[in-house]
């Protein structure tokens, strides 16, 4: 059953994938940048699948994952919201969390080969606050594909809720089994690329000259 | 009793991740606060634009109907009271008693050449106020009328086809009907400089469709900075009565479109 769950998720990202790139000719600047940033994480998908299947150690490719959606979805916020101040903390935020990021790497470089769940925490939470400032600017102004918004928001609170979850479990020592955290995680993934999906097809026949 | 090494790191656990948790909530609450208010301030600006629009709808209809008395008072000054003036002094002196025949035969001429004029003039002053053709034979003899005496003077050609029934029962507010397209008519000609005009009217379940072309100098329709006369405002106002709506298109060099869609019952 989660063997069929898996392969369905990987299935419905391919079909976004290539969606997205049959229309991403006429689209504008911002729908390309998320066009890439589900490229580039069906790429990492790929890679952790193998190097699991290899039996090799893919732990420190969670590090790869969040910080590459972290800048992908940056710069898109960055392009859809309108307000310069927003934009301008956009920028200091996106530098600031990098470089801190970063100079932990530099200093304790075996911490690239753990788990790091401050790191999580530091970059899905800016996401979800510009995700929510775009639904507010969307308020007023004309909608900007808003399932683009509505998707990262509830995917980024839900993974962010069920990996603090699995670390308080982990650190009272509750034994539970690993499939639950399998599931939620894959069953959150799979919302989250029909919430794409039903955006992406809207995309299509709507020619968006900018 | 001291706290354990293990005991502080459970603490530390158990607080750090109801920060991260409220850190969530806290952005969602500020979320729902701040959307509410836009709401609500947005809620207020449109209710005072449309309460503004109102009002200046209202200052048009008394705008204009102090301006209709003003024409017809001139009219009835210049076209009626002048005359019968005239009238009045010429029947003066026909009571003078030393005046030759020939004189008073001149003078009744003249009687009744200005009287003649004075009842013309009224009747044009009494047609313009309400079309009687409109009044006894309905909308489209009205309009027919109207498209024909602006076809007699040859600059602009107008053209109107019709297939709706009008029910000459709601006469009162096929009125308005006429009333706009007089106005379109009368703009064509004077600012637009069209020597083509089309209209037509068409009907669909409830709804006619009037669709008003011509083929004049066209204006800045988005333009509201430009200064609007009368004849719109009136225009819309008339429409809102009919329970209407209407866009209008307009590119320079190519005219101007009208599109009213709006149901009598
Ligand atoms: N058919 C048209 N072609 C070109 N310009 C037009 C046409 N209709 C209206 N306009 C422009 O729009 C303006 C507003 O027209 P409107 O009928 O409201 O006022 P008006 O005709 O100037 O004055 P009023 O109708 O009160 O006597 C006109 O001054 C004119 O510049
Ligand atoms: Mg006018």
């Amino acid at each position: 059953m989660l063997k069929v769950l898996n392969l369905f998720h990987y299935f419905i990202h391919l079909v976004n994938i290539v969606l997205l790139f049959r229309v991403y000719r006429n689209q504008n600047y911002s729908v390309k940048v998320f066009t890439w940033y589900i490229f580039a994480m069906g790429v990492l998908q790929l890679w952790v699948t193998i190097l699991s299947k290899m039996h090799l150690n893919n732990l420190y490719l969670s590090h790869v994952y969040f910080i590459t959606q972290f800048l992908f979805l940056s710069h898109y916020f960055h392009t859809v919201l309108i307000d310069p101040r927003i934009k301008k903390g956009i920028r200091i935020t996106t530098i600031a969390l990098v470089s801190i990021i970063g100079i932990q790497y530099v200093i304790y470089p075996d911490m690239f080969w753990e788990f790091n769940l401050v790191e999580i925490y530091l970059m899905s939470m800016p996401i979800i606050v510009y995700a929510t400032m775009h639904l507010y600017q969307m308020l007023d102004q004309p909608k900007v594909n808003y399932n683009f918004t509505l998707g990262p928001l509830m995917y980024l609170i839900g993974s962010m809720s069920l990996f603090l979850f699995n670390f308080l479990m982990n650190q009272f020592r509750i034994k539970y089994p690993a499939d639950v955290i399998m599931w939620f995680n894959i069953i959150l993934f799979m919302g989250y690329h029909l919430i794409l999906f039903t955006q992406i097809i809207r995309l299509k026949k709507t020619k968006v000259c900018h | 009793m001291p706290l354990g090494n293990e005991e502080i790191k459970i603490a530390q656990t158990i607080i750090a991740v109801a920060l991260a948790f409220l850190s969530i909530a806290l952005v969602m609450i500020l979320f729902f606060y701040f959307s509410r208010k836009k709401i609500v301030q947005k809620e207020i600006e449109k209710r005072e634009l449309e309460v503004n629009h109102q009002k200046e709808l209202l200052h048009s209809v008394l705008v204009t109907q102090e301006a209709e008395r003003k024409r017809i008072a001139q009219d009835l000054h210049d076209d009626i009271s002048s005359k019968l003036n005239v009238v009045a002094l010429h029947t003066h002196l026909l009571s003078t008693p030393d005046i030759t025949d020939l004189e008073r035969t001149e003078i009744m001429q003249q009687i009744s050449d200005l009287t003649g004029k004075a009842l013309e003039n009224s009747r044009r002053i009494a047609h313009d106020l309400l079309p009687p053709v409109f009044e006894r034979f309905g909308l489209h003899a009205g309009i027919e009328e109207l498209v024909l005496e602006f076809n007699t003077s040859k600059t602009m050609q107008v053209t109107y086809t019709n297939s709706v029934k009008f029910d000459e029962a709601k006469n009162d507010k096929l009125l308005h009907v006429f009333r706009i397209l007089q106005e379109l008519l009368n703009n064509s000609l004077r600012h637009g400089k069209a020597t083509q005009v089309q209209i037509i009217m068409t009907q669909q379940n409830d709804q006619i469709q009037l669709q008003y072309t011509d083929n004049g100098i066209g204006f800045e329709v988005h333009d509201s900075s430009k200064h609007r006369g009368l004849g719109l405002k009136n225009i819309e106002s008339r429409v809102g009565i009919l329970n209407g709506t209407f866009q209008v298109e307009s590119q320079s060099g190519q005219g101007v479109q009208y599109n009213f869609n709006f149901s009598i019952v």
